[in-house]
């Protein structure tokens, strides 16, 4: 279907049907774009992992990135980061196979430059965690270890419970949330 | 004058949701789609009938614990194909959005 725009006449034609209007063409456009945004919100849904799990994963990447930072000001913190490794994968692994059980198989590496960037951006922020809050234990700020691992399990547990779909695999969906705010936007000023 | 190509598979509302549903997943099986969009199975099979033959899903069938599960998954070619479907969605709403802001200053 191909669709000729001509703005200086303020016509189009969609295939071989004429769509004279200009709002008629836009207003169909909206309403896609409107049903993508209430099927990434589906999506979420179906990929949100229930209540007790993301307490689960969130808590284990907490204590994870805590064990990581405090791991140079104590022997302990060591075997604690190897159970809470092995806490978190198999949290990981339950996700997966109640998903599946579900009808839905996750996608497991992200298919565009984008996924990688947003796994990137994730990795960078838990390192600069790690980072920080050995640096700022070893000035005997051990509180702050606590609040910046305990602030990114939080995050973690946030976008686990909202934005699964976008964060499984953001791109063409995306895209089309994008859109739909750009329409809101538009609305309010029409 | 600039032409959007808007994909006509991928046009009607059912293979819409189809489509975006497929591309947050790496599979999806054909009840749960069935509850989602809330059709009946002849409803869905004709939908994903055009999609295949577009090939733009691969219908996988698997049995599982002695039953069988059908599996539906949007190929590389489907996925372009949404992709470039949003694209011209979001060409013809932007140029739209510009033109009306440029009409009201």
């Amino acid at each position: 279907m191909n669709v000729e725009k001509d703005q200086s006449l303020g016509s189009h034609s969609l295939g071989d049907t004429s769509i004279d209007s200009h709002e008629a063409l836009l207003q169909s456009a909206h309403a896609e774009l409107a049903v993508l945004q209430a099927v990434q919100n589906q999506a979420s849904q179906l990929l949100r992992p229930p209540v007790w799990l993301n307490l689960v994963l969130s808590a284990s990447v907490f204590v994870v990135l805590l064990a990581a930072s405090l791991q140079n000001h104590g022997s302990h913190w060591g075997w604690i980061q190897g159970i809470s490794m092995l806490a978190l994968f198999s949290g990981l692994l339950i996700y997966y196979f109640r998903c599946k059980s579900l009808g839905v198989k996750q996608v497991m590496w992200p298919r565009r430059g984008y996924g990688w960037l947003v796994i990137a951006v994730f990795a960078a922020l838990g390192a600069g965690i790690v980072t920080a809050g050995d640096h700022l234990a070893d000035q005997g700020l051990w509180i702050w270890a606590y609040v910046l691992s305990g602030g990114y399990g939080v995050i973690n547990y946030v976008i686990m419970d909202r934005y699964s779909a976008w964060l499984i695999a953001p791109g063409p969906m995306a895209a089309a949330v994008k859109s739909g705010s750009a329409k809101s936007s538009g609305a309010k000023s029409q | 004058m600039s032409g959007v190509e808007l994909d006509p598979v991928i046009h009607a509302p059912n293979r819409l949701q189809i489509c975006a549903l497929l591309v947050v997943v790496s599979e999806l099986e054909f009840r749960l789609l069935k509850a989602q969009l809330g059709v009946s199975d002849s409803v869905l099979s004709k939908q994903i009938k055009a999609l295949e033959e577009a090939s733009y899903i691969d219908v996988i069938k698997r049995t599982e614990h002695g039953r069988q599960r059908t599996w539906l998954a949007l190929n590389r070619s489907g996925r372009a194909a949404f992709q470039k479907h949003v694209q011209a969605l979001r060409q013809i709403i932007e140029p739209g959005a510009q033109a009306l802001n440029q009409s009201e200053g």
